[in-house]
């Protein structure tokens, strides 16, 4: 009795199983159909690419470009796979490494470049460039000091962000005082930033960073003309810190740790509370479409240390070809495409800075700013410092320096331990490596 | 005789049959713990032997990862905050749960509401809970240093953005968090211990101390057993609170070991060296949980 039953449930379960199958199987015939019926050609290729701003720059900035190249190229698709800000570069390395056929994927920023690259997850470009005689000088320096590696270029700039300042131009109107100028140094900067807390009202800070590590690091490191992350004395960083922890004290910004626990980033900057803030030039879009904002802004040349040139800090959005990849032909399309002259020009009138540049791109990203004649002057035309030659334990070390610098910002250690600490860190970094 | 041996074949017949059916029924349980733990675990063992990096280099390395291990300052200090966070949190856990519950149990006016009130912590999400002390720890606005204000204290600790601090504010959740699921534990255990101990107890002059002391606790002690091992291994596990609330900062003051190996292998991409360290953790808990199981059975013998 028991034994028929049992049979008689299996029975059951494996009907279940097989009318679920074939209840799939017809689905995917019919969605096989479909998809046969949308394109006439057979022969098309989709391509499959990576990135993680989807949410918030797909339909703005991604869409058009995608969209002009299957207009260009209907032989082949795009599929976009967007994964979040936070959980992008784990998503990556984890379908990259487990075989996944992403075709093309960007990587988060520059700094993130050497760690994908060392893992042999990057096609090395420069074979294909020289065959198909592809003129890299529109995108000046960059290629040289962020994309190449022993030789090869792994990847093409689709943005580049010079870092400027930002500044609330109702804040200083109501203090009665001149707009910062493209011409000043840190101090200076420091100085108004005291200068506008003290004839304002509370609440309102003179200067603030992004109060994330990843966004206040990057002024530690224009301290020293031709600073290397991997190799320079890095007792020169304690001027910048010197410099931020006199601020915090007086009031003129707040104070990091504060601002970590209320999870502040960038967009207080839009609620009217920081007269400046130090950022990426992509900033500029989320600006301009943000609505109500409620006050004029404007933009700055980024601020440099005294007796340093004037230089401010840039990072770029590389897009690579996955080494794997079982399209490159059309992905090296794609990408030369989304990077090249074509995509530079739609990217530009979303006001956003594209790594390709020349003079018709540079005038429609002008004519699309709206913004003031100083501006302008100030988001073009820069000289530019990074963290240095990129080495596989590159962003290991500047995350190492992070984490060091949130001590002297949160009062746990002088500037001068922060000195000492990093660099017996950092030698432990290299060292391990070897 | 030759009856009942016949009887016997037979028997023996449907034992092994019946035997087949049971690890039938057992198989798909069986494969999901191959698939999905023993593969990975061994396959982790074997990375540890190697510089694997998450996609082609993959040399062996012997012994290399395990003695960089000690030389990684990180790691020593991810270790130590570990066993510091195990050691502050395990005994108050235990030690409060059981409280807890006795008075509970003793019929308390209102047990019931308060037992809910002590359970909630343990239902609510590990992430929302830490936002929200998150923002009670905040040294200037956060209700806690508000609250230590008022009473007189001029320079209340920064808590999350002190390293001195950061870990124990950590610690104090979790132990907050963490009595609401060992209460339950106990309250059942509770109940199963005979209302005669108490009365003979009470005729020999026991007072509430002792009977707590010597008829409550040893009667208990299987449950302690349990609580104190699956409280152990989940503290040497902690990731989620430290990752939401402080991803191992200020500096590296909260940095514990699964959120050192979750950034060597997801961040750093050194899968070899991670699996590594995920083995210094694996013997760790094995040997503090066999030391328990052995100071179990001499207790009961």
């Amino acid at each position: 009795m028991k034994k028929k039953i049992v049979c008689l449930l299996m029975a059951a379960v494996m009907a279940f199983g097989m009318t679920a199958c074939g209840g799939k199987g017809g689905e995917s015939d019919n969605n096989g159909g479909n998809s046969d019926a949308n394109v006439a050609n057979d022969d098309q290729v989709t391509l499959r690419l990576a990135l993680w701003d989807w949410e918030v720059d797909g339909p703005s900035t991604y869409e058009p470009i995608i969209e002009a190249f299957e207009d260009a190229n209907p032989d082949i698709k795009i599929e976009v796979v967007s994964s979040p800000n936070a959980d992008y570069e784990t998503k990556l390395t984890t379908m990259l490494s487990g075989g996944d056929d992403i075709d093309l994927f960007f990587a988060k920023s520059n700094t993130a470049l050497p760690g994908v690259q060392s893992k042999d997850f990057c096609m090395n470009l420069t074979p294909l460039f020289e065959e198909n005689k592809y003129d890299l000088t529109p995108y000046g320096t960059v290629i040289e000091q962020q994309m190449t590696f022993d030789g090869g270029v792994y990847a093409l700039p689709f943005r580049t962000n010079d870092w400027v300042l930002f500044y609330n131009k109702d804040i200083f109107d109501d203090a009665q005082m001149e707009y910062p100028s493209n011409d000043m140094t840190w101090e200076q900067v420091g100085e108004l930033a005291k200068e506008i807390s003290s004839k304002t009202d509370d609440g309102i800070y003179g200067y603030c960073f992004n109060p994330k590590v990843g966004f206040i690091f990057p002024a530690l490191a224009g301290t020293e003309d031709g600073f290397d992350i991997t190799t320079s004395d890095l007792s020169c960083m304690t001027k910048a810190l010197d410099w931020i922890l006199d601020l915090q004290e007086s009031g003129a910004m707040e104070e990091y740790a504060e601002s970590v626990s209320m999870s502040k980033d960038q967009t207080y900057f839009l609620k009217g509370e920081w007269a400046m803030m130090w950022d990426g030039s992509w900033f500029v879009q989320n600006l301009s479409n943000e609505e109500g904002l409620g006050f004029e802004w404007g933009v700055a040349k980024s601020p440099y240390w005294e007796g340093t040139e004037k230089n401010g800090f840039v990072t770029s959005t590389p897009l690579c070809i996955n080494a794997d990849t079982k399209h490159q032909e059309e992905a090296y399309r794609f990408l030369t495409f989304i990077c090249g002259e074509e995509g530079a020009k739609i990217l530009a009138t979303t006001k956003l800075v594209p790594g390709y540049m020349n003079d018709e791109v540079l005038e429609s990203y002008k004519a699309n700013l709206s913004l003031d004649e100083s501006s302008i002057e100030a988001l073009t035309d820069n000289v530019t410092y990074s963290f240095g030659e990129p080495n596989p334990v590159f962003s290991q070390i500047i995350s190492a320096g992070q984490k060091e610098m949130e001590l002297v910002l949160t009062g746990n250690e002088t500037p001068e331990e922060f000195v000492k600490n990093f660099e017996a860190q950092r030698a432990e970094l290299i060292e391990n490596a070897e | 005789m030759s009856k009942t041996s016949v009887k016997n074949k037979k028997s023996t017949a449907i034992v092994r049959r019946n035997r087949r059916k049971a690890y039938l029924f057992l198989l798909p349980n069986f494969l999901g713990f191959i698939v999905f733990t023993l593969i990975p675990v061994a396959m982790a063992l074997f990375y540890s032997f190697t510089n694997y990096d998450g996609n082609k280099k993959m040399d062996f390395v012997g012994l290399d990862n395990f003695i960089k291990l000690f030389s990684d300052s990180s790691f020593v200090i991810s270790l130590q905050n570990t066993i510091i966070y195990t050691i502050g949190t395990v005994p108050l856990i235990i030690i409060l749960s059981l409280l807890v519950s006795v008075l509970m149990n003793n019929g308390v006016k209102g047990a019931p509401i308060y037992r809910a009130i002590m359970l909630f912590p343990h239902i609510a999400s590990i992430v929302a809970v830490t936002v929200v002390w998150q923002f009670l720890y905040n040294a200037k606005n956060g209700p806690i240093n508000q609250i230590l204000r008022s009473i007189g204290i001029a320079n209340p600790p920064s808590w999350l953005s002190d390293q001195k601090t950061a870990l124990l504010a950590v610690m104090i959740m979790i132990i907050w968090k963490g009595i609401g699921y060992y209460m339950i534990t106990y309250l059942a255990g509770l109940k199963g211990i005979p209302k005669d101990q108490y009365e003979a107890a009470t005729v020999d002059g026991a007072n509430a101390w002792e009977k707590l002391i010597y008829v409550t606790v040893p009667n208990l002690r299987p449950v302690t057993f349990y609580a104190t091992i699956m409280c152990i291994i989940n503290s040497f596990q902690v990731f989620t609170p430290i990752y939401v609330m402080t991803k191992g900062g200020p500096g590296r003051a909260t940095s514990v070991l699964v959120l050192k190996i979750y950034e060597d292998a997801f961040v750093n991409y050194k899968f070899g060296y991670a699996s590594a360290e995920a083995m210094i953790l694996f013997l760790l808990i094995l040997v503090v949980t066999l030391i328990q199981f052995y100071h179990n059975k001499k207790l009961e013998a």
